[in-house]
């Protein structure tokens, strides 16, 4: 009922019972008709949400099809048509349906609700959604709002159809990624790669004097004649190798909507890493590490391996519990308005009964109490909570903290104030990311090969000053022979710029911009320093041009060459 | 013309034009009920133009409230008491004429909340249409089955009048106080005891008809509302109990928390032993 | 066999309130001897009676659709 008919309703009643005492008629008569007249509308609206309702049958279609294909990419845009009829034949009119969207995914295109002013037989709606992030989609339904036709009633409800998608990163198609060292004298195995020690393969690496020992028909006898000593040609090894990526998914790389975290560009970093070895031939693995331990994808090749290890990542990429958090006035915000579109039935007091209690007295804190515990019932039903458990909610300022977080969390929002309290984690977190780090290192060299190329992907920026500790773990892994390549991702999400460009006006944000700029550029210059000395490469990620820089950095440490490596 | 056609016409898609005729109509109405009032004295006159106040500031902000008020007011200080049961020919008028003009009101708020479109734009649009050479065949022809849609929608107000004037037969007649002497004990007047009677008994009619149709409505919730409702008479119960144990355990486990360690995960401090 | 009992018991509470507002009425409308406090008190009764009533209905139906899911299941 809303505030009109609740208007009406009180003037329909004082003027019917004044009509009465004082004999006017006309004025009973007009506030019976107008009593009437919501009683009947009333009638009309509890058999529209009641009978009618139920019997909407929605179907929705993606991509044209309406077998889900279980998989979306991220980067990439769905087309959503939606069709709603009814097994009664007609829709009445003054319903709203709203398809609720979780939010990885934008409506780019299109309209995502529907009104219906009146009875019709079929509707439909369609719209274009954009894909953010690499990880998961989860289409939960529909929200539609029943209005009889002047306004006097309105209600809320949820229609539960749930299609869980899972969306594998985007990644960039870079081929030409090969220096052009030498002309090849022979081409070499598809997943075989020249690596410059000296070996049997069947490229010349370099001529040196000749030992007693060295196979006579290596001599090189023009070259012999003419320095007046013997002369032994040294070929290149030719090996396969095997490109192990690691991905850092602490806390600090998951805060942030999705397609902005710096997971989602270290993702996009390493599919795209992962996508041109396996052009190349190369068996691709992965480690994934963070709060929750380390988890290890075996090494493997072609399209098979490729689509195993993006399914890895996209798995990766979903966000597991957040970190527990303080309950705050916007963690509860934030929570009833998803319990408002996700369960408006629930909310209703008929069926979440609310205990009444003397405290607390003041009006705001009652009615703060009264919303608490809607909550506490809807939260109980999502997680099959006993009676104790829902007034320990209630009660429990922690335990609310925690189930809502928990709440959030699988309804699809991101790491982002309220669910995670972005507060400067920046030291913290890097010197865990640098533990768990040491930790996968150690264990993939505990199972690997030798010329193994090591991609690692984490967010080290802010640890810059205290990468001593992540030192002896790339050491050891380098004594092993293994290329070791850093990439770093950049909050920025663009490559550091130390000259604010001329053409453009100076304005706080350009000043922010380019102290942020500096800042990086800071930590990147000491980063790559430190990580020089003991031979590991250093690049950024953070745009879409980069990633062909890293891929060249990558061949580089994959054939053995020395380069000038580090921010560009 | 096929039924999607018609469907448009009608209301579907052009919410802005039924708007416009919305609006029209409300002004329409409001102009014959301003006629109540004009009875050449000054207080009509200004009674009207406070009704035109009224109607401007409804359709630009839903009052629709105000009107019924202003309605009743006027009546309450124009009708006289020895109408009691002598419908004049007025009397319907009073009746249909603002419950219409809250119809078309309500109608178009509702559809401007929706749509956002400045009343002038409604009505302009509304008028292209119906002036237009190309559709006005079209309009023409499907003009009585808009307007039959439009009186459809109305006719719920009529019913509810016929209806209402057929309870009003049921009302005790005039001022006889004859077998009433022994209300003067409780120094009640023979109108103020007709209103006890016709409220206790609509009440009680009403009370039937809502006993049927909630539990109708009751019997159609989902298994979640019913599992939601279950639990939350379960926590009504024995709400008083519950919070005492809960809070004494909370107090428990606060000190429990400060002996042990600091870094004790959520799970194991919320599983206790002792969960129900 | 108990929500039958339960929902027998709660209609039953539901037709006792709506007698005793039909009583509280017919005390009313007698005008020789109209008993209107007693009819308020009456009414008030019934008010609760019925509510009880409600309850146990509504309780008997949701508990039969919780249980009728999980049957289901």
């Amino acid at each position: 009922m809303t505030a009109r008919s609740r208007w009406l309703v009180l003037l329909g009643i004082c003027g019917f019972a004044i009509g009465i005492m004082l004999n006017k008629h006309t004025l009973a008569w007009l506030s019976l008709t107008t009593l009437l007249w919501i009683f009947v509308e009333w009638l009309r609206f509890y058999w529209q949400v009641w009978v009618e309702l139920p019997q909407l049958r929605i179907t929705r279609l993606i991509n044209g099809q309406t077998e889900a294909t279980r998989f979306l990419w991220a980067g990439r845009k769905v087309d959503v048509s939606v069709l709603i009829t009814s097994a009664n034949a007609t829709i009445g009119g003054g319903i709203k349906i709203r398809e609720c969207l979780p939010e990885n995914l934008l409506v780019v295109d299109g309209s995502r609700q529907v009104s219906l002013f009146s009875r019709q037989s079929s509707v439909s709606f369609s719209y274009q959604a954009l894909v953010r992030g690499a990880g998961e989609a989860v289409l939960p339904g529909y929200q539609v709002t029943v209005e009889d036709a002047q306004g006097f009633f309105a209600v809320d409800r949820f229609i539960a159809d749930e299609k869980r998608f899972r969306v594998l990163p985007a990644f960039a198609a870079v081929n030409e990624s090969q220096p052009i060292v030498k002309r090849l004298n022979s081409l070499p195995q598809h997943g075989i790669h020249r690596m410059q020690r000296a070996g049997l393969g069947s490229e010349l690496l370099e001529l040196r004097e000749y030992v007693p020992g060295d196979p006579p028909k290596s001599i090189a006898w023009k070259v012999s004649a003419r320095r007046q000593t013997l002369m032994t040609r040294q070929y290149e090894s030719e090996v396969p190798v095997r490109v192990m990526l690691f991905v850092d998914g602490s806390i600090s790389a998951r805060i942030g909507g999705f397609g902005c975290r710096l997971l989602d560009q270290m993702i996009y970093v390493t599919g795209s890493v992962a996508k041109s070895a396996v052009s190349v031939g190369d068996p691709v693995g992965a480690y994934f590490f963070d709060e929750r331990g380390t988890k290890r994808i075996a090494a493997s090749g072609g399209d098979k391996g490729f689509y195993r290890l993006l399914e890895g990542l996209s798995d990766f990429a979903v966000n597991p519990p957040p970190p527990a958090q303080r309950l705050s006035p916007a963690l509860m915000a934030a929570i009833t308005r998803l319990c408002g579109e996700r369960f408006p039935e629930l909310l209703d007091p008929k069926v979440n009964q609310v205990p009444f209690t003397w405290t607390p007295i003041r009006p705001a804190k009652r009615r703060e109490r009264y919303q608490r515990s809607l909550l506490a019932g809807i939260l109980a039903e999502a997680y099959k909570l006993s009676p104790t458990q829902v007034l320990e909610l209630i009660h429990d300022d922690n335990m609310m903290a925690n189930y809502a977080q928990r709440f959030l969390a699988d309804a699809g929002i991101s790491w982002m104030d309220p669910l995670v309290q972005s507060r400067d984690r920046g030291f913290h977190d890097g010197m865990a990311t640098m533990e768990f780090l040491s930790k996968a290192l150690a264990e993939s060299v505990a199972h690997a090969r030798d010329n193994e190329v090591y991609v690692i992907t984490a967010n080290l920026l802010e640890c810059a000053t205290n990468i001593s500790h992540l030192l002896p773990a790339v050491k050891m892994a380098l004594a092993r022979h293994h290329r070791v390549v850093f990439i770093v991702p950049t909050p920025t999400f663009r490559r550091p710029s130390a000259n604010l460009q001329s053409d453009q006006p100076v304005t706080v944000e350009s000043l922010l911009n380019q102290a942020q700029d500096l800042r990086t550029k800071e930590l990147t210059s000491r980063l790559q320093s430190a990580l020089h000395r003991v031979g590991a490469r250093v690049s950024l990620s953070g745009e879409e041009e980069a990633i062909r820089m890293v891929m060249a950095e990558t061949a580089l440490a994959r054939n053995g060459r020395v380069s000038q490596a580090g921010a560009r | 013309m096929d039924s999607h056609n018609k469907q448009k016409l009608l209301e579907g898609d052009d919410e802005v034009v039924w708007a416009g005729f919305y609006a029209l109509m409300a002004i329409v109405v409001s102009v014959l009920f301003f006629f109540q009032f004009s009875t050449g004295e000054e207080v009509g006159l200004s009674l009207s133009f406070i009704f035109l106040s009224l109607v401007i500031l409804t359709l630009k902000r839903w009052t629709g409230a105000f009107l019924i008020m202003f309605s009743q007011a006027s009546l309450l200080l124009m009708e006289t008491p020895n109408s009691y049961q002598q419908t004049t020919e007025f009397g319907p008028l009073w009746v249909l004429l603002p419950l219409g003009l809250l119809l078309a009101a309500s109608r178009y708020r509702l559809l401007q909340e929706r749509n956002a479109i400045p009343i002038a734009k409604s009505v302009s649009k509304l008028t292209s249409i119906v002036t237009d050479v190309n559709v006005s065949a079209t309009v023409s022809k499907n003009a009585a089955a808009a307007f039959w849609h439009t009186l459809r929608t109305g006719a719920v107000i009529f019913l509810c009048g016929t209806a209402a004037w057929f309870l009003m037969l049921f009302v005790p007649v005039g001022k006889s106080t004859v077998g009433l002497s022994s209300l003067r004990e409780f120094s009640l007047q023979p109108s103020g005891y007709r209103l006890l009677m016709l409220g206790l008994s609509f009440f009680a009619a009403y009370l039937v008809i809502w006993i049927f149709v909630s539990w109708l409505a009751w019997r159609r919730i989902t298994p979640s509302q019913a599992s939601v409702f279950l639990r939350s008479v379960f926590v009504n119960y024995y709400h008083r109990d519950l919070r005492m144990f809960i809070l004494k355990r909370m107090k428990l486990r606060k000190a429990r928390t400060r002996t042990a360690s600091p870094a004790l995960p959520l799970e194991t401090q919320t599983g206790l032993p002792g969960d129900i | 066999m108990m929500l039958a009992i339960r929902e027998i018991a709660g209609w039953a509470l539901v037709g006792l309130s709506l007698f005793l507002i039909w009583w509280g009425i017919d005390w009313v409308s007698n005008p020789a001897d109209p008993k209107i406090v007693e009819a308020g008190v009456l009414m008030f009764a019934a008010t609760a009676v019925l509510r009880a009533g409600i309850l146990l209905v509504r309780v008997s139906t949701a508990a039969r659709i919780f249980a009728k899911e999980h049957a289901g299941k």
